[in-house]
């Protein structure tokens, strides 16, 4: 398992278990890609579908080029500073158009890849995950 | 059954007014071991986004101008509405800114990182891009003159 490597004790890492429940509940992160002019990074919709991180975009936007099978890093967050909690979840892979016909066609029912934006979004990418990791803050914020 | 969506873009203003804004923001970069994502605080001093580290954390490689994108976001998953906005550029940091510890400490911005934060990392609004998503029963009049 990766770290994110937080040398400061203000965190604790969360297990896998933690890490895949709190994937399984939420169904909008964010993709970053290192682009051929610089990285880049989008928010997405997605669903936790067979242990990967799948979404549904238009062919003909940004996240398009994740069809050719690229790394990758994912991660969702869920930060309150008023409250001083937080934690967050970083998945790292590879992306790639899924073109199982099965996979698609249980994909298509799931009500967390639905894009908000509609238009023509039929392009299904999917991230294998290779490794997973979480951290969360411990105590409120101090300063 | 949703109300019909509206999708667009952020003008640069309404983008520059949504980071001076916020408060946590990702920051994404590639290293040897691929892409990467953290959130930080942050505020934009300068016109620059500008967040604090550990000087020996993963964020501290970020130092000469590496290329490097950075996400700031609002989502309200119950009525499927949503903004994010995008900003490519370039990143530097410095252990000693009088200026920037002056700044940041009038700005007193909670961290979401804790532990000594001794270096500051400054990103360049190299390209700043916002998209949103919107539902007719949200409130029109906020975005509208982002149509223009």
């Amino acid at each position: 398992m990766t770290t994110t490597a937080d040398t400061s004790s203000h965190f604790r890492p969360l297990t896998q278990a933690e890490c895949q429940q709190r994937l399984e509940e939420h169904h909008t992160g964010r993709v970053a890609w290192e682009a051929a002019d610089g990285p880049m990074m989008l928010p997405v919709s997605y669903e936790l579908h067979l242990g990967r991180i799948s979404f549904r975009t238009s062919p003909y936007g940004v996240l398009s080029r994740l069809v050719e099978p690229t790394n990758v890093a994912f991660e969702i967050d869920e930060i309150d500073t008023a409250a001083g909690t937080g934690w967050n979840v970083l998945v790292r892979g590879r992306a790639q158009a899924v073109t199982s016909t099965f996979t698609l066609s249980n994909l298509w029912k799931l009500e967390g890849v639905v894009p908000w934006a509609t238009g023509t979004r039929n392009l299904f990418i999917s991230i294998e995950p290779r490794s997973i990791s979480g951290r969360q803050v411990k105590a409120p914020f101090s300063d | 059954m949703s109300a019909p969506e509206r999708l667009g873009h952020l003008s640069t203003g309404t983008c520059r007014q949504r980071l001076v804004d916020g408060t946590i923001g990702r920051v994404g970069w590639g290293n040897d071991r691929g892409p990467q994502i953290l959130p930080v605080t942050y505020r934009v001093f300068e016109d620059k986004v500008v967040f604090r580290t550990d000087a020996r954390g993963p964020l501290a490689s970020l130092q000469g101008g590496e290329p490097v994108v950075f996400e700031v976001d609002g989502f309200d998953p119950s009525t499927r509405c949503g903004w994010s906005v995008v900003v490519r550029g370039r990143a530097y940091s410095t252990q000693h800114s009088p200026r920037a510890t002056r700044l940041w400490g009038e700005a007193d911005p909670v961290p979401w990182a804790g532990g000594r934060r001794s270096m500051f990392v400054s990103i360049t609004l190299d390209e700043v891009t916002g998209r949103f998503v919107e539902r007719q029963q949200e409130d029109p009049a906020d975005e509208r003159e982002e149509h223009r």
